[in-house]
């Protein structure tokens, strides 16, 4: 199993960097003695570590808790914890040598119902993107460098598990190195070392593309704002998503704002339109795609399916992803003297 | 009694003849001067926008248009100086990323494109303005009231 494998070479390090003094705290998962589910624990001692947990359902996204501290932390960081440390790092939240990132290769969480997150399904990202220490599936990896990867993450990964597999002569790399290329592609994804629950995705995804083809793509205004509807209807203005929201960030919240007031005197379903809408506009272009608004949210709740929409247009258009790069301008505080007049009066191209 | 009568008297009236209301965000160096050499020009135009007159168009924050729909504006349009005449520089370029994300999460959401529209107007096309301004009330007027649809889809 390749959780058990990971879970041993985590912990050596842990371990390492707590005797070594090298950090005064690590981030990392533990089971709750009440719900059996991953909760976040902050590992102070070598004896903390007899409660780590790392396997499957380690779904929370950590990296919100590196702005509370002040101290050098070390923080598991799947893929997703990890662009969002890249995000703090490119807005200046972070200084990236304030923070010691254990990246681990993720094939995919699950939910609490053991079906794999949909927010995993539709990810393609399975290296961090910026880590120290990088624990994959067959091995530990490490980098004294700063580590960045450009856009294609996929491409890259593959090619360093390649370089690795070369260096080292082993196989069973190379195989791994074979997967990532295509983790995006539904078929080779049954390969994995884990195959039953990559068999499970593979159909699991294919499905959620169907679905799409069939729905989302072509829905008139009307159908799209019923969908919309939908889902605020359930809404009950909890802000749960929001706190669990890496990119939410800010000291007070504009929906909590007194001035300017934001919250517009139709309570029911405007102030719903406005903080999701606006949420979902301060998220553009922002989201590492770590589902925690999904996975929080007590009514069940998917607004994730706008932002991601954003995500896609922002990267068809202005070829920017979050988080994948540290030397990368977030695609709204900047732009290019060529860049597209999309939705524009009179305009070429429509959105 | 005489409140009430009057008030469905001025419902009837609007029903009638509805006429879209428009907040228009101009920017002050470019924009607004154009819409300031229509009227000194006497060119006709609509007179269902609600002008706003704001410093550069990269100041216009989204929060304000979404805002402006939520509040039941019927449609929203932003004018500001083409690219490369911002009085700020860069403003209209971080603008027209910005306007574009706005533009496709709207449209996501099920807010019909023709309700948020995106311009250029410099100081010295009056002209233009008032076609634009032709537009834009022609094409809201095509879609009906804002709330129509969401009021039978909230609860």
């Amino acid at each position: 199993m390749v959780f058990e494998k990971q879970f041993e070479l985590l912990k050596e390090t842990c371990k390492e960097l707590l005797e070594q003094n090298k950090v005064d705290l690590i981030l990392g998962f533990t089971t709750d003695e009440n719900s059996s589910s991953a909760i976040p624990f902050f590992i102070r001692t070598p004896e903390d570590l007899e409660k780590l947990r790392w396997d499957d359902y380690c779904v929370p996204n950590l990296a919100k808790y590196l702005l509370e501290n002040k101290k050098k932390v070390a923080i598991v960081a799947k893929p997703c914890d990890s662009r969002a440390i890249a995000m703090y790092i490119v807005e200046g939240q972070l200084d990236r040598k304030d923070v010691f990132i254990i990246g681990m290769e993720c094939a995919g969480m699950k939910s609490k119902d053991s079906t794999p997150a949909p927010w995993c399904l539709e990810c393609d990202v399975r290296i961090p993107p910026v880590y120290d220490i990088l624990i994959r599936g067959e091995g530990i990896e490490k980098t004294p460098e700063i580590t960045s990867t450009a856009s294609n993450t996929a491409a890259i990964a593959a090619k360093e598990a390649a370089a690795v597999a070369a260096a080292t002569g082993d196989t069973g790399t190379i195989n791994n190195a074979e997967t990532i290329e295509d983790t995006a592609d539904t078929e080779t994804m049954a390969d994995t070392a884990d195959t039953a629950v990559a068999a499970n995705m593979a159909q699991s995804f294919v499905e959620i593309e169907k679905s799409n083809n069939d729905s989302s793509n072509d829905l008139s205004s009307k159908n799209k704002l019923s969908r919309f509807m939908n889902e605020i209807n359930r809404c009950i203005l909890c802000f749960s998503c929001r706190q669990a929201c890496y990119g939410c960030y800010c000291g007070t919240c504009f929906i909590e704002k007194g001035i300017p007031n934001w919250q517009p005197s139709d309570v029911d379903s405007g102030k719903k339109m406005m903080f999701h809408l606006g949420r979902a506009m301060h998220l553009a272009g922002r989201c590492v795609e770590c589902g925690a608004c999904e996975r929080v949210c007590p009514s069940g709740v998917n607004i994730r399916y706008l932002i991601r929409e954003l995500t896609d247009f922002c990267e068809d258009l202005y070829g920017y992803r979050a988080g994948l790069n540290l030397d990368e301008e977030p695609v709204l505080t900047s732009f290019r003297q060529n860049d597209k007049e999309v939705g524009f009066l009179g305009g070429e191209d429509d959105v | 009694m005489e409140d009430k009568t009057l008030n469905t008297k001025n419902k009837e009236h609007c029903d009638d003849v509805w006429e879209p209301k428009i907040i228009a965000f101009l920017c002050n160096w470019c924009s607004y001067a154009g819409a300031d050499l229509a009227g000194t020009s006497r060119l006709q135009y609509p007179s269902n926008i609600r002008i706003i007159r704001v410093p550069c168009s990269g100041r216009i924050n989204p929060l304000y248009i979404i805002r402006a729909l939520v509040d039941g504006a019927d449609a929203v349009m932003v004018s500001g100086c083409h690219p490369g005449d911002c009085h700020y520089l860069s403003g209209n370029m971080y603008a027209r990323r910005r306007f574009a994300v706005l533009k496709k999460l709207l449209t996501i959401a099920g807010i019909e494109p023709d309700r948020v529209q995106f311009t250029w107007v410099s100081a010295s096309e009056g002209s233009r303005f008032a076609a634009v301004v032709k537009e834009v009330v022609e094409k809201a007027k095509k879609l009906g009231p804002m709330y129509a649809d969401v009021h039978k889809l909230s609860t």
